[in-house]
């Protein structure tokens, strides 16, 4: 009987350490398949931004004073925040955009503006945090302005200035690369923002419409 | 290194917002006989109430015509830059309300023999009036061709609006 014992206990003796670094493996590998467990992410970034502006006949009139505009305005658009939780981030999103034309002396500029908070939902993301390919959905609410300014100083040395502002809402889409936190994004948005300069013969124009945006920024 | 990168990627960024900004020209040039594009003639006033000020924009001057009733406005000028040309462009940016009505009549002239110290003085003989009835409605270039009648050596244009409606008259040019 003590042989018996004996035998076991050398035999166990043997096959323990192998035992355990078996355990180990399987230990590594479900920490490997497992999710990591959610942590905050920053997220930044800066894009040129093109707007196609809501309009009602401003820029045929203009046009046909021979001011050559169209209602496609060209800026730049930064995004801060945070993904809070998996896959939901809140955002601060600041545009400005600007376009015009002149005649002769004359300078026709129409500028926008926004201030937004958005809430994304990244829709659908493939790959690790290291480099990952996700589309996602955007909505959010804020603050349009846009202002009208025209100068003829061949003329009258007087701007004539008007401005307009209005809440509004934006709703949208956008693709975004990300490798080693450095991420590349196209965006696409409609801008809903009733802010609204006229001309003098019933012409008007928005703050908000169409967006196509593309820029550089990170995800931390 | 990030900080440069920073940088180019706002100028790449800034670029393209430098270079939307377009550029036109009201169009006159040297060889029209009347160019109200960037200055307002001295137009005279014959019937009614214009408004030689704003047009589409606060800023961009022209003939408001919007007043009701009946306006005539007038402009004289004697040719002095082409004097062979028998075909000139009547061109101009008409804001007109379909409840307006608008032409442009050209009363032509002959130089006169009587004495004095401008053509207009030497009692210039009329020759012939050509009118044009403008048709478009909306904002829109007005353009048509005006024939010169032999002789011709000076030219009265009227504008004459009647009805209710909006009407606006900007960048008039007689010319080639």
């Amino acid at each position: 009987m003590k042989r018996w014992f004996a035998l076991l206990a050398v035999g166990l003796g043997l096959f323990t350490p192998a035992l355990a670094a078996a355990d180990d493996d399987a230990a590594r590998d479900s920490a490997h398949d497992a999710p990591r467990p959610f942590r905050p992410h920053f997220l930044g970034d800066l894009r040129y931004l093109f707007l196609d502006r809501t309009d009602n006949n401003y820029f045929g009139h203009a046009n046909t004073y021979s001011y050559p505009v169209d209602p496609g305005a060209s800026g730049v658009q930064l995004n801060l925040g945070a993904e809070l939780l998996p896959r939901l981030a809140l955002l601060a999103s600041a545009d400005y955009a600007i376009n015009g034309a002149d005649r002769d002396s004359a300078q026709l500029r129409l500028q926008s503006g926004a201030v937004l908070g958005m809430l994304r939902w990244s829709a659908y993301r493939v790959g690790d945090d290291d480099v990952h390919f996700e589309a996602a959905l955007q909505g959010g609410f804020g603050r349009y302005a846009i202002k009208e300014t025209y100068l003829d100083p061949a003329l009258s040395p007087t701007t004539f200035e008007k401005d307009a502002g209005a809440w509004g809402g934006t709703a949208g889409a956008q693709v975004s690369f990300d490798v080693s936190g450095f991420v590349a994004v196209l965006g696409y948005g409609f801008h809903y923002a009733p802010a609204t300069i006229a001309n003098r013969i019933g012409g008007t124009v928005q703050a908000g419409g169409n967006e196509i945006s593309i820029g550089l920024g990170v995800w931390l | 290194m990030l900080s440069r990168c920073s940088a180019i990627l706002l100028l790449g960024l800034a670029a393209p917002v430098a270079g939307c900004i377009g550029s036109g020209t009201s169009g006159g040039n040297s060889n029209d006989e009347i160019d109200c594009t960037e200055l307002t003639c001295d137009w005279i006033t014959v019937a009614g109430n214009p408004v030689f000020g704003p047009t589409w924009h606060d800023g961009d001057l022209g003939v408001d015509l919007s007043t009701p009733g009946q306006t005539v406005i007038e402009l004289k000028d004697v040719f002095f830059v082409d004097h062979d040309a028998r075909q000139m462009t009547l061109r101009a940016v008409i804001t007109r309300d379909p409840s307006a009505t608008m032409s442009f009549e050209l009363d032509f002239y002959a130089a006169g023999q009587a004495p004095g110290q401008t053509f207009w003085d030497r009692s210039p003989v009329f020759l012939v009036t050509r009118t044009l009835d403008v048709l478009q409605q909306g904002t829109f270039h007005f353009s048509r061709p005006v024939l010169v009648p032999s002789e011709g050596a000076a030219v009265i244009l009227k504008v004459v609006k009647d009805g209710g409606g909006p009407a606006m008259l900007d960048e008039l040019e007689l010319g080639s």
